[in-house]
C-alpha cells in the first residue's frame, strides 16, 4: 500500500502579491507556500502540522484547485491516468472534482443557511448530474447513516441551524463523500468543534477511511491530533516544509529545531510539571518576501552565519524516512 | 444499512422543512402588527385600483365621472361639496374626487411596482457582478455606482422635468434607473461579497459548480431578504417623487395623488382653512396611507431578515 503514490507535489508555490494601490504595481509578495515537495501515498493519512498563517490552509486549498498556484506541479494519479491538478480547466477539472474533496474548518460557514440538508449534501450530485432523484435520496440517505446521522430520514430535510455543531460537521463529512472521492483534504475539521464531540468526529473519519480506503490529508496545529489520525507527519514553518516523518519518529525523535519547539509546547496532564525554557524566541515572523535565508533563522537557537548567508536549507534525508530541513542536524 | 426514503415520503417531509422555514419566517412577519396593519393598507389600496375600472364599466355615467374630461353639470359651482352623487364632491373643473382618486392608485401601483423592478434588477445585475467577479469588474461598475451614488433620484428627475414633461412610465423608469445603479448597487455588492467569501461557496466549487451554480443557488437566494426590502424602499421613494413631479406640474396630462394636491391647493388655504377640503384631503391622506403601508411592510421585513433587529 505504501508504494503506490496518489499525490505528487513538485515544487508547489503560492505567492500573493501585496496590495499597494490601484496603479502602482507591486513587487511585494506573501509567499504563503514555497517550494513544497511531498508525497502522498494511495491509503495513509497525512498530517500537515503548524502554527497559524504557515501555509497550512493554502497547501490544503492548492491540493484541491481552490486556488491556482503560482509555480509547481501537482500530478494526481487517479484511475484513469495521471493528471496535474496546476492545469486542469473544464471539463477535466469536473472529472477531477469528483476524486478530491475538502472538509471545512467552521461547519457554521461551510453549510448553505438556506439549504436543507438533504440539499446540501446532493449538490456535488446535482452537479456533477449523478442519479436520478430517487436514487439520489437513497445514496444521502445512506451516507448520512453511515456519518452517524440516523435516522437519515429525520435528518435529511432539515436545516443547519436546527442541528449542533458535531451534526453539521457530520453533514460536511458527509457532502464530502458523497461523490466516493480517493483524496480528502481535511482542513482543521474538529477545530471549531466542542472538545465532546471531537474524538467522535475523528473516529469517524477514520472508520471511513478503513471503510471507503480514503487518503486523507489532514491539516491541524494540534499535534495530539496529528498523533491520533496520521502516520505520517509534516510540520510546516513559514510557507516551507521543515521536517517529514512517520508519526511516532517525528514526536519521539524531532530532529529540526521549530519542531521541538513546537513539541515542548504541548501541554501536559501534570500540574507540578516543570516546563523546560522556551528554545525558540520572537514571533512568526512576516512573510512578505523572505530574505534568502534559512526561513527561521530569526527564531533559531542555533543557527550560525552559515544559516544566514545561505538560502533555505533543502529537504535532507536523514534515514529511515525522516527528512529534515536544517544545516545544523 | 440503507434508509429507503420513498419519493412520494420524500416529497412530504420536504414540504415539511420547507414550511418549518418559511412557517418562522411569516410567522415572524406577521407577529408585528405594524406588519399587518401595512398589509391591510396595501389591500385595500388595491381593491382601489381595481375598483376603477368596475365602476367605470358599470356604475359611473363616463362623461361625468372620467377622472380627466368629466363635467357634471347638474352640479354648480365647482368645486363642490361631497353628495350622495358625488362621494368625495368635485374639483375646481367640475371632476369627481373620487373617481380621481381611485385612478391615482393605479398610477400609483404601476409606478411603484415598476421603479421596484428596475431598481432590483439593475442593483443585482450591477452590484453583484462587482462582487461576484470582483477585480476590474469591480473597480470599474463601482466607478459606475459612484456617479448614480451623487444623483439623488428626486433631484435629478427634477432637473428633467424642467427640461421636458415626463410621462409616468418614465418617472418610474428612471426612478428605477437611477437609485438601482446607485446606493443599491453598493449595498448588494457588499452582501455578495460577504456570500462569496463564506466557505459553501467553496464546497460548492468542489462540488463542480460554475459561476452560473453558484449564482443561482448559493447568491441569488442569499440576497433575496436584502432585495425584498430594497424593492420595497424603492416603491416608497418611487411614489412620492412622482407625486413632487407632478406636483409641480413637471409629467405630462395624466392624472396621479400629486396633481389633485396640486387641484386642491388651489381651492383650498392652509392658514386660513377657506375653500374646498375635500379636493385636497384625499389625495393627501392617501398618499401618506400608501407610502406608510410600504413603510411598514419593508420595517416589517427588516425585523425579519435583519438578525441583528430580532427580537427571539
Amino acid at each position: 500500500m505504501r508504494d503506490e503514490i496518489l499525490v505528487d507535489i513538485q515544487h508547489l508555490s503560492k505567492l500573493y502579491p501585496v496590495e499597494t494601490g490601484f496603479f502602482t504595481r507591486t513587487n511585494l509578495f506573501v509567499h504563503a507556500v514555497s517550494d513544497l515537495n511531498l508525497q502522498i501515498y494511495r491509503g495513509e493519512s497525512v498530517g500537515l502540522v503548524g502554527e497559524s498563517g504557515c501555509g497550512k490552509t493554502t497547501t490544503g486549498k492548492l491540493l484541491v484547485r481552490l486556488i491556482d498556484p503560482t509555480e509547481g506541479k501537482i500530478a494526481f494519479h487517479a484511475e484513469d491516468g495521471v493528471v496535474d491538478v496546476a492545469t486542469l480547466r473544464g471539463k477535466a477539472l469536473k472529472r477531477f472534482r469528483r476524486n478530491v474533496q475538502m472538509i471545512f474548518q467552521d461547519p457554521y460557514e461551510s453549510l448553505n443557511p438556506r439549504m436543507t440538508i438533504y440539499d446540501t449534501v446532493a449538490e456535488p450530485l446535482d452537479v456533477q448530474g449523478i442519479g436520478t432523484l430517487p436514487e439520489r435520496e437513497e445514496r444521502v440517505a445512506e451516507l448520512l447513516e453511515t456519518v452517524g446521522l440516523t435516522p437519515a430520514s429525520s435528518f435529511m430535510f432539515r436545516y443547519p441551524h436546527e442541528l449542533s455543531g458535531g451534526q453539521r460537521q457530520r453533514v460536511a463529512i458527509a457532502r464530502a463523500l458523497v461523490v466516493e472521492p480517493t483524496f480528502v483534504v481535511a482542513d482543521e475539521p474538529t477545530s471549531m468543534l466542542d472538545v465532546s464531540v471531537r474524538t467522535g468526529v475523528m473516529q469517524l473519519m477514520q472508520e471511513l477511511a478503513d471503510k471507503l480506503g480514503v487518503t486523507y490529508l489532514y491539516i491541524t496545529h494540534d499535534l495530539a491530533v496529528a498523533r491520533y489520525m496520521c502516520q505520517r507527519i509534516a510540520v510546516m514553518y513559514l510557507g516551507k516544509m521543515v521536517e517529514l516523518a512517520e508519526t511516532e519518529e517525528l514526536l519521539h525523535h524531532p530532529q529540526h529545531p521549530y519542531t521541538r519547539a513546537l513539541l515542548s509546547a504541548v501541554p501536559v496532564p501534570d500540574p507540578t510539571y516543570k516546563r523546560k525554557p522556551m528554545e525558540i524566541k520572537g514571533g512568526i515572523s512576516k512573510p512578505i518576501n523572505p530574505p534568502p535565508r534559512c526561513r527561521f533563522y530569526e527564531r533559531c537557537p542555533i543557527a550560525d552565519d552559515f544559516c544566514r548567508d545561505n538560502d533555505h536549507p533543502p529537504l535532507e534525508d536523514k534515514g529511515g524516512n525522516h527528512f529534515v530541513a536544517c544545516y545544523k542536524v | 444499512m440503507a434508509a429507503m426514503v420513498g419519493v412520494r415520503r420524500a416529497w412530504k417531509q420536504r414540504m415539511a422543512a420547507w414550511q418549518r422555514r418559511w412557517g418562522t419566517e411569516v410567522g415572524l412577519f406577521l407577529r408585528q402588527p405594524l406588519a399587518l396593519i401595512g398589509l391591510a393598507l396595501i389591500g385595500v389600496f388595491g381593491l382601489m385600483a381595481l375598483a376603477h375600472p368596475v365602476l367605470m364599466a358599470t356604475v359611473w355615467n363616463r362623461a361625468r365621472f372620467d377622472p380627466i374630461v368629466g363635467y357634471d353639470a347638474s352640479q354648480t359651482p365647482h368645486p363642490h361639496p361631497p353628495t350622495p352623487q358625488h362621494l368625495l364632491g368635485t374639483d375646481g373643473f367640475g371632476r369627481d374626487v373620487l373617481s380621481q382618486l381611485l385612478v391615482g392608485t393605479r398610477v400609483s401601483f404601476g409606478v411603484g411596482l415598476i421603479a421596484a423592478a428596475v431598481a432590483v434588477l439593475l442593483s443585482v445585475l450591477l452590484g453583484g457582478t462587482a462582487g461576484y467577479f470582483g477585480g476590474w469588474a469591480d473597480a470599474a461598475l463601482m466607478g459606475v455606482a459612484d456617479v448614480f451614488v451623487l444623483m439623488p433620484p428626486p433631484v435629478v428627475l427634477l432637473i428633467f422635468g424642467l427640461l421636458l414633461r415626463l410621462n409616468w412610465p418614465m418617472v418610474a423608469l428612471s426612478y428605477g434607473v437611477l437609485s438601482g445603479l446607485g446606493a443599491q448597487a453598493v449595498v448588494v455588492k457588499s452582501h455578495t461579497l460577504v456570500l462569496r467569501n463564506r466557505s459553501f461557496i467553496e464546497a460548492a466549487r468542489l462540488a463542480g459548480g460554475g459561476h452560473f451554480h453558484i449564482l443561482r443557488k448559493h447568491i441569488l437566494p442569499g440576497l433575496m431578504p436584502l432585495l425584498a426590502a430594497h424593492a420595497v424602499f424603492t416603491v416608497v421613494g418611487a411614489v412620492l417623487t412622482e407625486s413632487l413631479l407632478s406636483f409641480f406640474s413637471r409629467t405630462t396630462y395624466y392624472l396621479s395623488w400629486g396633481s389633485m394636491i396640486w387641484m386642491g391647493q388651489q381651492s383650498f388655504r392652509w392658514f386660513t382653512l377657506e375653500g374646498q377640503w375635500h379636493v385636497i384631503l384625499p389625495p393627501a391622506f392617501a398618499l401618506m396611507g400608501f407610502c406608510s403601508a410600504f413603510y411598514l411592510v419593508g420595517r416589517a421585513l427588516d425585523e425579519v431578515f435583519n438578525p441583528r433587529l430580532r427580537r427571539v
